[in-house]
């Protein structure tokens, strides 16, 4: 194998299972319950991960026996390439879609005939109340938080969001001016 | 490729300490992400005429497709962790409000969540990128902003999803 077919190899494996990945959360997603989506994208990525390293595995011991190392190497970019595509798709196109408010007031504005609204009309469709709510039923579905006598607790203190928000803080020190 | 993405966010992190005005310098980092792509193709391609590896070992494979694709995908991964320094997310705020008080009822959540926190500045936001014009106190889509939605309104139908925030 050469160099070049080597690397696109790797490049191709890396996009097969982000294609599966990808169509398992279509299929899914109609399946379960529309709050539990976050679980179930890990759940997902899980499963694709699981089946990407054993079918590498079990290919590349029969394509690759006269290199030694290759299955690892292999395996180990595209797995990395896989994870970091999955880990882009997450942040960049399904988390706005799902979470982000400025998309949710242009499809607010959009559901309305000819594309406008007034700013009490527009914060009537959608306001911090409502953002609120759906937070909340979100983080309760995800298991990060849980409802106890009318209060909402914490359960998980390191979570996604609290790593996320350690580096972004450590971002924001490097930005602050001297 | 690493080094030259490092190299990439650092130049871009004493830029943002430079330079006096408040928001996002996006198009800094795209210009400066991009040029060193093109250093990384030039020492991929001083490496593969003039460094000469052991072709017999498999550790010695030259992935310059890999490293251009990791590269590509790092220049996202920075951005996000870039913009969650400028806006507070709602719900890293609840989390970080839970964190900090402990147990508290959806009443006082809420005073901590209002309209001008959350909504107003991304109104504003959309303004700025022409995505909706204020007009005799009407909020209208441009056609920019029209096409943004469109865009989403199919990967949420293709995805069985409704409307998200």
């Amino acid at each position: 194998m050469t160099d070049f077919s080597f690397d696109l190899a790797i490049i191709i494996c890396s996009g097969i299972s982000f294609l599966i990945f990808f169509i398992l959360q279509v299929i899914v997603f109609r399946m379960v319950h529309p709050e539990a989506v976050l679980r179930w994208i890990m759940n997902i990525f899980m499963i694709v991960s699981i089946v990407h390293l054993s079918t590498l595995a079990i290919v590349y011991h029969y394509l690759l026996l006269d290199y030694p190392g290759g299955v690892l190497l292999m395996a180990g970019v595209s797995y990395f390439i896989f994870g970091l595509l999955a880990f882009v798709y997450i942040l960049c196109v399904f988390g706005p879609s799902e979470t982000s408010i400025r998309i949710r007031l242009v499809r607010e504005l959009q559901d309305i005939k000819g594309g406008r609204l007034t700013h009490d009309d527009l914060l009537k469709r959608y306001n911090g109340r409502l953002i609120l709510e759906r937070r909340l039923q979100r983080l309760s579905y995800a298991g990060e938080i849980i409802e106890r006598q009318g209060k909402y607790v914490l359960i998980n203190q390191s979570n996604a969001f609290f790593m996320i928000d350690a580096v972004a803080g450590l971002i924001q020190k490097v930005l602050k001016k001297s | 490729m690493l080094f030259f993405f490092l190299g990439a966010v650092i130049i871009h992190l004493l830029v943002c300490r430079k330079k006096s005005q408040e928001g996002l310098l996006l198009r800094p980092f795209i210009t400066i992400a991009l040029m060193n792509l093109f250093l990384l193709w030039g020492f991929f391609w001083f490496s593969n005429r003039y460094m000469h590896s052991d072709p017999t070992s498999i550790w010695s494979v030259r992935l310059y497709g890999c490293a251009v694709v990791i590269y590509i995908l790092l220049i996202p991964t920075y951005l996000v962790f870039y913009f969650s320094t400028q806006q507070m997310s709602p719900s890293k705020k609840i989390l970080l409000l839970l964190s900090a008080k402990g147990p508290l009822s959806f009443q006082e959540l809420l005073k901590d969540f209002s309209d001008e926190e959350f909504v107003l500045p991304r109104i504003k936001e959309l303004i700025g990128i022409r995505c909706l014009v204020e007009h005799g106190g009407w909020y209208v889509l441009t056609p920019t902003g029209t096409q943004m939605a469109n865009v989403y309104k199919i990967y949420q139908f293709v995805l069985g999803r409704a409307k998200g925030g």
